[in-house]
């Protein structure tokens, strides 16, 4: 028995690869978890900005999730170099809206706690363009 | 237009004047409204203000229509500064006094009569001054002190409304970090009812394990509260726990210099100490009479600030039949510790009782106070 009921729809990630960054070890790995039962490729998780900028220089990347609020250091720099090289990223963030700079106003907002559905739907739209950017 | 009544003519300039000062609007506003007033009332060219910590003064000048800063200790404010010291209203004269303004504009301020107000206003003084030739009467002289009263009653009001749209802010900011804190605590129940759904055996099972960690949670968020800006103790929380579970004293030991642990390193050991003592309780040290727990730690400086955390049971014999499947207190020790604080971490379980390494690097992430912990 699946822990969280996803429905069985057309929402495939094959082949996506996705960035987590999430210092929250129980939500990183719910994410994670749930992203790979779809076909995502994970990159990461990074519970921390350092690991993550390596990453994000390292690796192929379709697209990203990221909480905002890393044990205190925001995340907007990362951000910053994610839309620099043009890979989408989902914002997972349990901070109201107003701290979002609006560089990043276009950026697909999701509030913890993360409804998994919603997030699925995200990686999809935001992945699929990532990787059409990157093959572009 | 001038009146029949001169005296009648100045006071209801003052009246004018005083209505200004007492409706504008922000410190700036008040201070040219106060400087407008001064020049109507008796030809002043300006006023200048220095506030309580006098790293600089403001100048208002009415003619002009500006308000501007002027840093440092200028001559003018020391000429303020000092007349504020003798404790009441003074004129002064300084020939050929001269001010440069950042604009690069100068202006004469030959004499100077200092008010000194209250440093409530956040102000020590207010001076008006006049360029020789235009130094006004007694009679007008005489009604100055009342406008810098006014005057210093309308900053002490605006200060209070800055003071009260901080107060305002911090208090939304407080709001929005405990709103923070509380989704991060539900997210990490949510986590913890969703693993102990996957690892229970049957519904009772899952009901008092899933109660059990809630409650090891919420002790936690209470020595948090309660410590807000110390942090808990790492001994009072493993004490807590073993106390929460009925465990005689003469069966452990506790032993380690003060620790006191940053908010999410309480919460993350906290539940690893819950499931070391559960564990105990079910299949080790604590399932016979002379069973033996020791919990120690000590601070390693060398080759990086680490704090070096052991749990030892002992004086046990556990058969071979026990249950020693990976739980959920495994994965917090395995997985979440190595994740969420970098920490190295060994685990072990054989004939002679549990055994759990835990080595924290110290850094802002696990103890409140970095500097102050390590030796």
């Amino acid at each position: 028995m699946r822990p969280y009921p996803v429905a069985e729809n057309q929402l495939s990630l094959a082949g996506l690869r996705v960035l987590v960054v999430e210092d929250d070890y129980f939500i990183a790995e719910e994410v994670c978890s749930t992203l790979r039962e779809h076909g995502a490729e994970i990159v990461g998780p990074s519970p921390d900005i350092e690991r993550g900028l390596q990453l994000v220089k390292n690796r192929e990347i379709d697209c990203a999730v990221l909480d905002i609020n890393l044990q205190g250091d925001l995340a907007f720099g990362l951000a910053h170099e994610l839309r620099r090289r043009g890979v989408p990223a989902i914002f997972a963030t349990g901070y109201d809206v107003s701290v979002l700079p609006s560089e990043f106003s276009s950026f697909v907002r999701l509030e913890k706690p993360v409804n998994l559905r919603a997030l699925l739907q995200a990686v999809q739209s935001a992945g699929a363009r990532g990787r059409a950017l990157r093959k572009s | 237009m001038t009146s029949a009544r001169p005296d009648l003519d100045l006071s209801r300039r003052l009246n004018g004047g005083l209505k200004r000062i007492a409706s504008a609007h922000g410190i700036d506003a008040v201070l040219h409204a106060t400087a407008t007033a001064a020049r109507e009332l008796a030809n002043a060219a300006g006023l200048c203000a220095v506030p309580n910590h006098q790293t600089h003064c403001v100048i208002s000048i009415p003619e002009r229509g500006t308000v501007s800063t002027l840093n440092g200790n200028s001559a003018l404010q020391r000429l303020i500064t000092g007349a504020v010291a003798a404790g009441e209203a003074i004129v002064q004269h300084r020939p050929f006094m001269e001010v440069e303004l950042p604009s690069g504009q100068r202006l004469l301020a030959e004499t100077l009569l200092t008010v000194p107000v209250g440093a409530d206003s956040g102000y020590l003084g207010l001076a008006f001054f006049w360029r020789d030739g235009l130094t006004p009467t007694d009679a007008q002289m005489t009604l100055l002190p009342g406008l810098a009263w006014t005057s210093c009653l309308a900053l002490r009001a605006q200060q209070h409304e800055r003071q009260l749209l901080e107060s305002r802010r911090e208090q939304q900011l407080q709001l929005a970090e405990i709103e923070h804190r509380a989704r991060n605590v539900l997210a990490t129940v949510r986590s913890i009812i969703r693993r102990s759904g996957q690892t229970a055996e049957s519904s009772e099972d899952f009901a008092s394990h899933l109660e059990a960690r809630i409650s090891a949670l919420a002790r936690t968020q209470g020595a948090l509260t309660i410590d807000q800006h110390s942090g808990p103790e790492l001994e009072d929380l493993i004490r807590a726990e073993l106390t929460a579970n009925a465990v005689r004293d003469n069966q452990f030991s506790i032993a380690g210099p003060s620790w006191r642990l940053a908010r999410r390193a309480a919460e993350t050991m906290a539940l690893t100490l819950h499931e070391l003592t559960m564990n105990a309780i079910k299949f080790g040290a604590f399932t016979v009479p002379d069973g033996r727990l020791s919990v120690s730690w000590d601070i390693d400086t060398k080759p990086a600030p680490t704090l070096r955390w052991r749990w030892v049971e002992s004086n046990i014999h556990i058969p071979r039949t026990a249950s020693r499947r990976r739980g959920f207190g495994r994965e917090l020790i395995e997985r979440l510790l190595p994740y969420e604080l970098g920490a190295v971490t060994r685990y072990t379980l054989d004939d002679g009782g549990a055994q759990c390494e835990i080595d924290l690097p110290i850094n802002e992430r696990t103890a409140i106070d970095v500097g102050r912990t390590l030796p």
